[in-house]
């Protein structure tokens, strides 16, 4: 679903009261009239947070059967189920726009559809547990929490329960990145390690600064985009680079510098193209973590039926 | 207060119920590893949320009863858990069984779920304390993972043209391993007659064939009548558990004393 | 599988039931058809497909059940089996309710403006603030007694 299928141009008068009502605060709610092209953005937008939960699960779960403490094991499989759990949440609210939850599996399944960058890439050691925890959950949690205020209701309402349960993965990620960064030397060169790693995939995770577009216009004018990509980068880095430095440890970009007079960060430029190629699906565990979710869904293929088939034989129970 | 083996003064049967208590703690740890694989890999997201929730409830009640022994031998619970040879586990071979296809799964949450509020019922009824106490508020999660699992079941097993099929295989192979759950050792006859647990392990094992037959028959099912297979008690386990160990203690061994 | 089910305004309907044809937009079919009264739509059936359910926890036996949001399960048992882990994880939770969400019905948004009072209700809040100190300075607040609480 990469460009909006040609539809029936939208009754403009509608379309003028539409966009009336979001500018002036209103939130729009489930089965009130859209524009197509308003309908479309949302649904993209959702699905791909959808999607992005229930692949994200994937680098962090392959810490859970390793996880070195009970208490650790015990909290990672919270963790990860409350990642599965916000992919439920999102799906239902996709569903409001008109996808059924079955469609858009299939898609994510079938390589068809697009989730975040950073999950295309290995999680190699207990450390990268930590920085996924601290900085990746961090970076999502400045776009999540802003988009709060989005214009669709069921999207910001589900927004504010993600936020609610990713602050005690913030939490739980800053007790496991405190443990490494003040225990032994090993553990310390396993977090700088693993930090160096995930920095650039972190910074791409925000996208390129916005270009100015009559569609980002559009996008900010409906709330479907409530900051640019670079606002909400500048804010994620003022509030964790700081946090790398408390611990002595390193921030991989040697050009990052705090610029006083401009109250923001000067970066090392990334390069563009690796988020272009990973996020159209040429990360180097794209492929691999998409084939285990098609070995599973193909496994489940029977299961599923059995459910449709009870499904079906119980349609009419208590209907009035 | 105190621990529930610094409490019991013959030295023969502290030592027979920190056997009973690491068995529980073994078998829970190993049933709680293996239901936590299925964190993502559910067949439903709403069935991963909550097989993730049981998984993480079997590991809360290792850490209860594995507290008992750390607390009492001054020992790091972690260390417990995670730093014995495979001989020195006392967990049942049904529980390291690799996961395999969803109905597997479902009908070992259905055996081990019956086999173990018997258990925790007769820890309740022990007096031992802590432990009494604690069995007892544990069987209120148990009674939802066998809510699950049943609920699970009769949706597969009555369901469409695969289901009965491949639960039926499903049964059959857990089944000589549910067995083994009842596994006997000294430790069982002593308890006994201590009139610490007030059933023996062949009553013990009737009382949960009674239970799970309505729930297995109900689905269509057919009981199988293969005998025991053991070894689990005795720390004797099959190749999964080496494979399972390795990988859950991979991290943990890079560094014991480390804080994690 | 394209869903083409489009709703009396002809704007797609939330994704519908995989096993019941929807209604053809315009339908005069009464149980599933919205509702126009003068001022334009004022009902709806809320939308979803076949195994969606809304959940309902009630945090405390003395509290009312509230609608904690959905989830996809082919029965009612399964959907409380899956409501429980799914919507209190964290919340306290002493009883469930579930039911179908294609059983619910809404007021349209259309409708907000009939729940706006046009004229002034204050009849139903005992008068005004001044009024009301001055009838519980009387002798009804004078024999109050703790145990009438």
């Amino acid at each position: 679903m990469s460009a909006m299928p040609p539809v029936l141009p939208d009754d403009p008068e509608m379309g003028r009261r539409f966009t009336e009502r979001v500018q002036s605060g209103e939130q729009i709610e489930a089965g009130e009239w859209l524009p197509a092209e308003y309908r479309f953005e949302a649904l993209r937008l959702i699905t791909m947070h959808a999607n992005s939960e229930i692949m994200g699960a994937l680098p962090e779960r392959e810490w859970i059967p390793r996880a070195p403490s009970l208490a650790r094991k015990m909290a990672l499989t919270a963790k990860v189920q409350d990642e599965v759990g916000h992919g439920m949440l999102l799906y239902r609210v996709a569903e409001t726009l008109g996808r059924s939850r079955d469609e858009m599996i299939a898609d994510l399944v079938a390589g068809r559809a697009r989730f975040h960058n950073v999950f295309h890439y290995p999680a190699e050691t207990w450390a990268d547990v930590a920085i996924i925890q601290v900085f990746v959950d961090g970076a999502a949690m400045q776009t999540q929490g802003a988009l709060r205020s989005c214009s669709y209701a069921p999207y910001s309402r589900v927004l504010k329960r993600i936020c609610y349960e990713e602050d005690f993965h913030i939490q739980l990620g800053l007790d496991v990145w405190r443990s490494l960064a003040e225990g032994t030397p090993r553990q310390r060169a396993m977090l700088q390690d693993a930090l160096r790693r995930w920095w650039t995939p972190i910074i791409h995770f925000f996208g390129m600064p916005d270009r100015v577009s009559p569609h980002t216009e559009k996008m900010l004018a409906w709330r479907i985009k409530v900051k640019s990509n670079e606002e909400l980068r500048q804010q994620f880095l003022r509030r964790f680079v700081p946090v790398i430095l408390e611990y002595g440890l390193e921030v991989p970009d040697p050009g990052l510098r705090w610029q006083e007079d401009e109250q923001r960060y000067v970066y090392t430029e990334p390069d563009w193209e690796e988020l272009k190629r990973v996020g159209r699906g040429g990360g180097p565990k794209s492929a691999e973590r998409l084939a285990l979710r098609q070995r599973f869904h193909e496994q489940h293929a029977w299961v599923r039926e059995a459910v449709n088939r009870w499904l079906q034989d119980h349609a009419q129970d208590a209907v009035a | 207060m105190p621990g529930v083996l610094t409490a019991i003064a013959d030295p023969t049967l502290r030592a027979a119920f920190r056997e009973v208590l690491l068995r529980v703690a073994d078998d829970e740890l190993v049933i709680g590893h293996r239901h936590s694989e299925w964190t993502g890999f559910g067949p439903d997201i709403e069935s991963d949320v909550a097989m993730s929730s049981i998984a993480q409830e079997e590991l809360g009640h290792a850490r209860v009863f594995y507290e008992q022994i750390a607390d009492d031998e001054g020992l790091d619970i972690d260390r417990l858990a995670f730093g014995r040879t495979p001989g020195e586990y006392r967990h049942a071979a049904l529980l390291e069984r690799e996961n395999g296809g969803w109905e597997f799964s479902i009908v070992r949450l259905v055996l081990y779920e019956a086999f173990e509020t018997g258990r925790l019922r007769l820890l309740a009824a022990s007096g031992q304390q802590p432990i009494a106490g604690l069995a007892e508020t544990l069987t209120r999660e148990e009674r939802y993972h066998l809510l699950f699992a049943e609920t699970w079941l009769t949706r597969l097993a009555r369901g469409a043209a695969e289901g009965p099929g491949r639960v039926q295989r499903a049964l059959d192979a857990a089944w000589p391993d549910a067995l083994g759950l009842f596994e006997t050792t000294p430790a069982d006859a002593l308890l006994v007659a201590q009139g610490v647990i007030a059933s023996t392990p062949s009553a013990q094992r009737a009382a949960w064939e009674a239970a799970v037959r309505p729930s297995l028959e109900g689905c269509g099912l057919r009981l199988p009548s293969s005998g025991p297979r053991e070894g689990g008690r005795r720390g004797v386990h099959t190749p999964a558990f080496d494979g399972l160990l390795d990988q859950m203690t991979e991290v943990w061994r890079s560094d014991p004393e480390a804080r994690w | 599988m394209t869903h083409d089910n489009r709703g009396h305004d002809g704007q797609p309907r939330e994704s519908g039931d995989v096993t019941r044809p929807q209604p053809a937009a315009g339908a005069a079919s009464a149980e599933t058809a919205a509702r126009h009264d003068a001022g334009g739509l004022w009902e709806h059936p809320l939308g979803a497909a076949r195994d969606v359910w809304a959940v309902f926890v009630q945090g405390r036996r003395r509290d009312t059940h509230v609608y904690a949001g959905d989830v996809h399960a082919p029965d009612a048992e399964m959907a409380l089996v899956l409501a429980k882990e799914n919507y209190t994880r964290r919340d306290p939770c002493v009883s469930l309710w579930v039911v179908r969400a294609d059983q619910i019905h809404a007021t349209a948004q259309d409708a907000a403006e009939m729940f706006v009072p046009a004229t002034d209700k204050s009849y139903r809040f005992g008068g005004s603030y001044r009024q009301q100190r001055k009838a519980f300075q009387s002798s009804y607040q004078a024999a109050y007694r703790e145990e009438d609480q």
